[in-house]
């Protein structure tokens, strides 16, 4: 059975790119900034796959595309502290750890077959956005649900926050055992609504 | 040397120079913006007028370095303490302490996702893990004062 997104199979996805995803999602703000450093590590490396194939060989293609994420995760990072020091420090460790996520979303989609014939870079900014939209909105439903609030990812010290209720029903899904509860949710709910390919 | 072991010679070597030249790069970023960083954390743990310097960096969690503040003739120690927990709490406060590390004052500079404080009074105890983020800032500035007097003496 293959479907189409980028999650494959979400055994497979639970192995590679989604603790640190899981583990950085806790806000609407955060979600939104790892994933939108994910999917520009991405897009970096979705940009420079053809020169790479090109001008360097084989056995040297892996270290140059994890060196490549490393540095667009890293440049990322800057850019966050530079725009919310808040932001940052709820990212904390795993702003380096965007790397494994572009890594992960740019290999997944190349691991199995496409139902396009050429891989395009604008396939890959679709499934990109599609996990920007996944970690701010799983960002949003643990704050929401856990905290009772919504941080908005504006700049400066002290992201916007909006307040929906005093007391929030679920405060586990701000912890990681929460964040993997609602992903498994989420994994459940891809999988019976996406339809399955023909014949299969 | 036989002719593939010098071009792969060649071509490891091509590699880790576009890697080095990569490396510089993000150097060079990062620098930047932890230039960026320094200037705000002074603007908001300095008070104007006053002469400053970094008295010390640390590796610790919390906190990246404290500075040394001059002012009226009384010194004190200042540094941001961020503070991040496993409920979903993010804060970075200010700080400052006397030479003897005792604890002057508690700021709240900023907060993300779901910091909230219930009592701005008493930071100490309203945020999880201020405490002991504020007593590791306390010896790291006796130490940085006790290694100042030991030169001076």
């Amino acid at each position: 059975m293959d479907r189409d997104g980028f999650v494959p199979n979400p055994v497979l996805a639970g192995l590679v790119g989604i603790c640190p995803l899981i583990a950085a999602s806790r806000s609407f703000a955060e979600g939104t900034a790892y994933g939108l450093g994910a999917a520009a590590c991405a897009l970096a490396l979705g940009a420079a796959a053809p020169p790479l194939r090109s001008s360097v060989s084989d056995r040297l293609q892996a270290p140059a595309t994890l060196a490549l994420s490393a540095a667009v995760a890293l440049v990322f990072a800057a850019c966050i502290k530079a725009y919310s020091p808040a932001i940052a420090a709820g990212l904390w460790v795993y702003l380096p750890l965007i790397s494994v996520s572009g890594l992960s979303l740019y290999a997944l989609r190349r691991s199995y077959p496409s139902r396009r014939s050429e891989d395009s870079l604008a396939t890959l900014a679709l499934e990109s956005l599609m996990f920007l939209l996944t970690a701010a909105s799983a960002g949003a439903l643990r704050e929401f649900l856990g905290l009772g609030t919504l941080t908005l990812p504006t700049p400066g010290d002290a992201p916007l926050r909006l307040t929906a209720m005093a007391s929030p029903p679920i405060r586990i899904l701000v912890t990681p055992a929460g964040g993997f509860m609602l992903f498994g949710f989420l994994v459940a709910a891809y999988r019976a609504f996406v339809p399955r390919r023909e014949g299969q | 040397m036989p002719r593939d072991n010098r071009d792969r010679m060649i071509e490891n070597l091509a590699v880790a120079v576009a890697l080095g030249v990569l490396a510089l790069v993000v150097a060079a970023i990062t620098l930047a913006a932890d230039a960026r960083s320094f200037a705000e954390e002074r603007g908001y743990l300095v008070p104007s007028g006053s002469s400053w310097s970094v008295a010390g960096r640390c590796d610790d969690p919390a906190f990246a370095r404290v500075f040394r503040i001059l002012s009226d003739s009384a010194t004190c120690y200042a540094t941001t303490l961020t503070i991040r927990s496993l409920q979903g709490q993010a804060f970075i406060l200010g700080a400052s302490f006397s030479p003897k590390g005792e604890l002057l004052g508690l700021r709240f500079v900023g907060s993300c996702s779901a910091g909230q404080v219930s009592d701005p009074g008493d930071l100490v105890d309203s945020i999880p893990g201020a405490g002991e983020a504020v007593a590791r800032a306390s010896d790291f500035v006796r130490a940085l004062e006790a290694e100042r007097s030991g030169q001076g003496s």
